[in-house]
């Protein structure tokens, strides 16, 4: 991060409040109107200016609060930190060492934001601008060469060179398939039909993905621009933004970004007198995961019930009312304008062979630092995980990592140094999808983690095709009957080739994909399945059927602590002797396992079930 | 021409053709569920999938466009398995012991229950069992079990509509119901509900078809591959043994269906290519088999019906028209066959009865219908015509002999179902309809008439600009005479035969009436009460009359009979005998040829005296009758009987036997839905049950012809609760 550039004139500070979703629901604006008054109440107000600022991605530590223009990080302030904030930073101008981030292994602070392992091994492109400007004026971002892309294209190349440029960077769809983008927008192009359409596809609906609503928070004009040129060299006059009505932040920001671009004459009639026309259409999704198939998307903008349709043909050809269509993620368009006005040469510098650029993923689970993290490809998990990520909380042992949303599949330990790129994700059974990561411990059992991902993606099925409906149904019955202890012979072999023949039968990339999470944990944990099923075990003490809860007597000193505490009166005992859990009576609620003090430790899971 | 090579073997094919397209084309098997040939590829039960060189995974035949050079295979082991596997998972969910039961084949011999499949999760009495494209399909693939969970949905069974029930324990999703409804009905009764497992098939707001304004023309029922759509009327008489092809006879258009019977009975009726509608779809078989029909001739001794021989009857008939020979009156129905009105002018010209009428008026300016493409878009107006409840697939037949939708403006001041499957829907005053026309086919500036605003003309000027008009009227409901525009007119009626019935030398119903030196009455095939004391009353039908008559000869319907009828377009239609007449029903051309035979006279003619059709004089508002009744022709009879009255299913969707009474002129005189009420005017009085609805403007009434209850033209009447 270089910090803001051209600081305004007066003000000697400007502190940038995260206004992305994640802090906004940790109270940041209230933060941030606590920061003004005390401001004004210091009278600091003509030295230090206040903005709030799209998402930075540590959403783990927000509030995020950076004092610029010496890119101090501040985390989790509360309004009640605010005085102590402004007294230390702002009067004295010494950085407020409470509020600093502290590694969870070291006891020193790093005041710098460049100096958080968080931040240090990013390289950001498409978050280029992210919490260095205020999303909702396009000023700021015109002030850091927005628009300047779209200048060049208009100006200086013809469509076919604007094409061309996208096809040398090398850029790949970010929505999951990686289709090369130039190649889309040139079979767009050639296609017969008028008028042609292009859409941007953010229904986002991953579980624990929002590197899209990130962007579209946080720079919502990189991907009007991105789009703007995508347009250009396509020869279409219409697009589509299509969001989920879940972000409504997104959905006003992009609105807003629409309204400020046509008033400044970049979206519209005639955009900078090129005689170019362009016009964005906002539509609000209602929340069906398989919404973010592009045939059920285009489906759904039309007005129809959003399911997918068998390809092809593709929607380069027939796409929205059957005129060419192309449809790229906002990830995907962010890309564009930094391509063009950098060039396919510098682009295509970063990232491995086939996979070029960067990726966001979206880091959650069990990691210290969740969060949005955008790395050039062919980064490996490790560095991900343990430089970025910070490693597993509490010292636990990592166990898998599951990317590309919940029809990804399990990576696990031995695959940790692999080079992330579209092409080594798909060998060892995952994919980059649109670039959720899901960080597991060894707390985390395999097979409920199987059924609990392709629960989802089944309640997410449109119902169309038979393969994904009933395959997949078949699927979770017999995952449930293993994670409820009644798992029988063959049915591991059953669930392989059910798994097998949805991903070939299957109608649309949810189906073809949703039985991932099932065959990768098959596949690389495949020891845990037969613990389930042969000795009814679960290593991980998860599953509850396989569970008991028992007292240790020799750690057990009589507290009454579980006792007390237990729902179903189920622990039974004297104060000062050993207590007993009476096993018809538990249910397995694990409030005596929280409730016993670590410093006896007597409650304990065992496996198989007593 | 593109050349692909299938399983090997090399065939041409055109552009835009799909792989299936030249399978099914060359006789190459591929099975499917939810394809069906009129209907746009869904893609969704995967049965069709082929394999394509290139291709990473296998692709449906149904939805993938030829391609030059395209290399495929239909049928690798690997099909095969995905097949199986596909149509296993179908069965994990559909009830399937009567597919996969060891004992399918002779359970039925000794398992006589006639419990529904979905309560037995399937068995020998499923009403699809033997005509079931999932049955077949299990049983080539030689699926004897299934290795998943069998999955009951346990879905309530759909059995609160007239005509048809669903019950969706069985329905696999295909869509097939869903594209049937929306793509060749324009429909939109049905879609798909919730998504993933829950996926299930309804309408909107899980409202009844009634309420979703469904009109059962049973285009769901006939896509629907297995038994989760049935017709309720034969859903349990089994499987047909024979299939006739005849033509429906129950409104003017007479669409070509197949008639299926077992043991000669007839069962169902289906259609055969064209789209049939309720009518003709639901109405004929059970209208056929009613348990009312009369099938011994009849004979009224001092107010007893007694049945009698038809050589008694034959004899008795004859001998009351020897003895009142041109004192008597002949009144037919147009639903008779050609055959039957060559026979009864025979009939006139031996017995020298020539008091022959016709149950229908003139009409004038008669032109046959012909919408043969001209090369211009065609709009259509339609005025005071119902062309959704009278005509259901008038529409869809345009739309099929243009192969384009039609503009389609409709001009109706009572607001029928049509007014919201139109692109504009006008509503003048009542009695306004040819102002309006006139001043939307003129160029003169738009002003607001008959109750039409400026804005409204406007859009159906817009809309009609550049395109050729066609007026589609029904004569009996509008006098288009006064038109001042230049416009083809084509007058759509209810009524068969009518080119012969038109010719000019029938006399009307009203004619026998009015001739006060006929003194006895011979009906064929037609509802009409004698208007007044008769000495002698000759009734010919299939249902006794609601009057008192002193001979009844039961008459054979059209499908129990050949013959053939004249339809809207002009065409002659052929009638073929499907079925044998029920007990001793005979065909009305025996009747009438045994009645002459018996007739051993001659008399000298007489002229025929032409009574001139009397002209309805419009009357004035009058605080005495203060409402103004609107009388349309009811095209839901056959051969004078309104069908609403015999069959419960028609009375739930066609108001037609109830009385429409706006819901201001309602609360005013305190009536309520439902209930009767009596309609009093000059010359008549009758009970009614009214129904409700704004369709109707205020102040006045509107009721489907009845000359049971004198409901027979438009008048002023008072209403009085009872």
């Amino acid at each position: 991060m270089s910090g803001r550039k051209k600081k305004p004139k007066g003000f000697r500070l400007d502190l940038l409040v995260c206004a992305g979703t994640g802090c906004v629901s940790n109270r940041s604006f209230i933060v941030k109107d606590a920061l003004e008054k005390e401001i004004v109440k210091r009278g600091l107000q003509d030295e230090v200016r206040v903005i709030a600022t799209g998402c930075q991605g540590f959403c783990e530590r927000g509030p995020i609060v950076i004092a610029q223009p010496d890119e101090i990080f501040y985390q989790r302030v509360t309004e009640k930190d605010v005085p102590y904030l402004v007294e230390e930073h702002l009067i004295k101008g010494r950085p407020a060492k409470k509020l600093m981030y502290v590694p969870e292994k070291e006891a020193i602070p790093i005041p710098r934001m460049s100096d958080i392992g968080f931040f240090k091994h990013q390289r950001l492109i498409v978050l280029r601008n992210r919490g260095r400007l205020d999303p909702e004026n396009i000023e700021e971002y015109i002030a850091f060469d927005g628009y300047e892309a779209l200048q060049k294209v208009l100006t200086s190349m013809t469509p076919e060179q604007v094409i061309e440029e996208i096809k040398k960077s090398g850029l790949r769809g970010r929505g999951g398939a990686g289709f090369l983008t130039g190649l889309k927008w040139e079979l767009c192009r050639a296609a017969e039909g008028h008028p042609k359409y292009i859409i941007c596809n953010g229904d986002e609906g991953d579980p624990g993905a929002f590197m899209d609503r990130s962007v579209l928070e946080a720079d919502p004009h990189s991907v009007i621009e991105g789009m703007l040129i995508g347009a250009y060299a396509i020869g279409a006059q219409k697009g589509f933004i299509y969001v989920r009505k879940e972000y409504p932040l997104a959905v006003k920001r992009v609105q807003h970004a629409l309204k400020q671009a046509s008033e400044y004459g970049l979206l519209g009639e005639d955009i900078l007198g090129t005689g170019f026309n362009f016009f964005i259409e906002v539509v609000q999704g209602a929340g069906a995961f398989v919404c973010g198939e592009e045939t059920a998307l285009m489906a759904a903008i039309e007005g129809r019930v959003g399911r997918p349709r068998t390809r092809p043909p593709y929607p380069v050809e027939k796409g929205l009312w059957g005129k060419p269509t192309n449809i790229n993620n906002v990830e995907t368009w962010a890309n564009v304008p930094i391509i063009i006005l950098r060039g396919a040469d510098w682009f295509s510098s970063i990232g491995t062979e086939n996979s070029k650029g960067t990726k966001i993923f979206s880091l959650v689970g069990k990691i210290n630092n969740t969060g949005l993290v955008e790395v050039p490809m062919g980064i490996t998990l490790r560095q991900i995980i343990y430089d970025i990520g910070g490693g597993i909380p509490y010292n636990k042992k990592f166990k898998a990592v599951q990317t590309g949303g919940p029809s990804g599949g399990c990576i696990p330990e031995k695959y940790l140094d692999l080079p992330i790129d579209y092409e080594s994700l798909t060998e060892v059974g995952s994919m980059m999808g649109s670039g959720g990561m899901i960080v597991m411990d060894e707390d985390t059992c395999m097979v409920d983690v199987a059924r609990y991902f392709l629960n989802f993606t089944q309640q997410e099925s449109c119902g169309k095709c038979v393969p994904c409906r009933l395959g997949t149904k078949q699927m979770v019955e017999i995952l449930n009957r293993i994670v409820d202890g009644n798992g029988k012979d063959g049915d591991l072999e059953l669930l392989e080739s059910i798994g097998q023949n949805v991903k070939l039968a299957s109608l649309c990339g949810l189906g073809q994909t949703a039985p991932n999470p099932v065959l990768t944990t098959i596949k690389y944990f495949k020891e845990e399945y037969i613990a389930h099923i042969n000795e009814k075990k679960c290593p991980a003490l998860v599953c509850k059927a396989l569970i008991s809860y028992v007292i240790d007597p020799e750690l057990c000193t009589g507290c009454v602590a579980c006792a007390k505490n237990c729902p179903t009166m189920a622990i039974t005992g004297e104060p000062k002797k050993v207590y007993k859990i009476d096993q018809s009576k538990c249910i397995k609620c694990g409030i005596c396992l929280s409730v016993c003090p670590p410093k006896f430790g007597a409650v304990k899971k065992v496996t198989p079930a007593i | 021409m593109i050349s692909i090579t299938i399983n090997g073997k090399e065939f041409s094919a055109k552009k835009g053709e799909t792989v299936l397209d030249v399978c099914r084309r060359e006789g190459i098997y591929i099975p499917t569920l939810c394809y069906q040939e009129d209907l746009t590829p869904y893609g969704g039960c995967r049965l069709c999938i082929v394999e394509v060189e290139g291709m990473p995974r296998p692709m449906t035949a149904c939805t993938l466009p030829v391609q030059e050079g395209m290399v495929i295979q239909t049928d690798t082991p690997r099909l095969k398995e995905l097949r199986r596997f596909t149509l296993e998972l179908i069965l994990s969910e559909h009830p399937y012991s009567c597919l996969v039961c060891e004992k399918k084949t002779d359970c039925a011999s000794y398992m006589e229950c006639i419990e529904k499949e979905a309560i037995t999760f399937g068995c020998k009495y499923c009403s699809a069992n033997g005509n079931c494209e999932l049955q077949k399909l299990v049983e080539e693939f030689g699926i004897k079990e299934i290795p998943y969970q069998f999955k009951y949905r346990n879905i309530p069974v759909e059995d609160y509509d007239p005509f048809f029930e669903r019950d969706y324990n069985l329905c696999i999703l295909c869509g097939r119901c869903v594209r049937a409804c929306a793509e060749l009905r324009c429909a939109y009764v049905i879609d798909f509900h919730h998504r993933g497992p829950r996926t299930l098939v309804g309408t909107a707001f899980n409202l009844s078809h009634i309420d979703a304004n469904c009109q059962f023309c049973g285009a769901c029922v006939d896509a629907c591959p297995t038994g989760a759509m049935r017709e309720r009327y034969n859903k349990y008489l089994g499987k047909p043994d024979k299939v006739i092809k005849t033509h429906c006879m129950l409104c003017s258009i007479g669409c070509p269906i197949n008639a299926e019977t077992r043991e000669n009975k007839i069962i169902g009726t289906t259609p055969d290519g064209e789209p049939l509608c309720v009518r003709g779809r639901f109405g004929i078989a059970p209208m056929v088999n009613h348990p009312k029909r009369v099938t011994v001739p009849l004979l009224n001794k001092n107010g007893q019906l007694v049945e009698i021989s038809w050589d008694d009857a034959l004899d008795i008939a004859s001998n009351i028209l020897k003895e009142y020979k041109d004192r008597t009156g002949i009144i037919f129905s147009h639903d008779l066959h050609i055959e039957t009105i060559n026979s009864l002018s025979t009939f006139g010209e031996i017995s020298g009865i020539e008091n022959l009428g016709v149950e229908i008026q003139n009409v004038e300016n008669f032109e046959t219908l012909c919408l043969a493409k001209t090369g211009k878009k065609i709009a259509i107006i339609a005025v005071n015509f119902d062309l959704i409840q009278d005509f259901s697939v008038f529409l869809l037949r345009i739309k099929r002999a243009l192969n384009e939708k039609p503009v389609v403006i409709l001009v109706d001041p009572i607001k029928t179902k049509s007014a919201e499957i139109v692109d504009l829907y006008l509503r003048p005053e009542p009695g306004k309809e040819i102002e309006v026309l006139d001043i939307l086919l003129s160029e003169d500036n738009p002003c607001e008439t008959g109750g039409i605003k400026k804005e409204e003309i406007v859009t159906a000027r817009k809309l009609l600009a550049r395109r050729e008009v066609c007026l589609l009227y029904n004569p009996y409901n509008v006098n288009i005479n006064g038109l001042n525009s230049q416009v083809k007119c084509y007058p759509i009626f209810g009524i068969l035969n009518f080119p012969i019935l038109n010719s000019g030398k029938l006399s009307s119903a009203e004619d026998i009436f009015e001739n006060d030196g006929i003194e006895c009455l011979y009906l064929i095939g037609t509802g009409i009460p004698p208007m007044k004391k008769y000495k002698k009353v000759i009734v010919q039908n299939c249902f006794l009359p609601d009057f008192d008559f002193d001979l009844f000869l039961p008459a054979a319907t059209f499908l129990e009979v050949d013959g053939s009828f004249i339809d809207l377009f002009g065409n002659e239609k052929k009638l073929y005998k499907v079925c044998e007449p029920p007990g001793q029903a005979r065909a009305d051309e025996w009747i009438i040829k045994n009645i002459i035979e018996r007739l051993d006279f001659e008399l000298p003619r007489k002229n025929h005296k032409y009574h001139p059709g009397r002209v309805n004089e419009k009357e004035k508002p009058d605080s005495e009758y203060p409402f103004y009744l609107i009388v349309r022709e009811n095209t839901f009879k056959y051969r004078g009987k309104v069908l609403s009255k015999i069959l419960t299913g028609f009375k739930r969707i066609h108001h037609d036997c109830r009385l429409w009474i706006n819901p201001v002129d309602a609360s005013r005189l305190k009536v309520e839905n439902g209930k009767p009420v009596k309609v009093i005017g000059k010359d008549f009085e009758s009970v009614v049950e009214v129904w409700i609805t704004d369709n109707v403007p205020e102040g006045f009434l509107f009721a489907y012809h009845d000359r049971e209850k004198g409901l027979v033209k438009n008048k002023r009447v008072r209403v009085e609760c009872l």
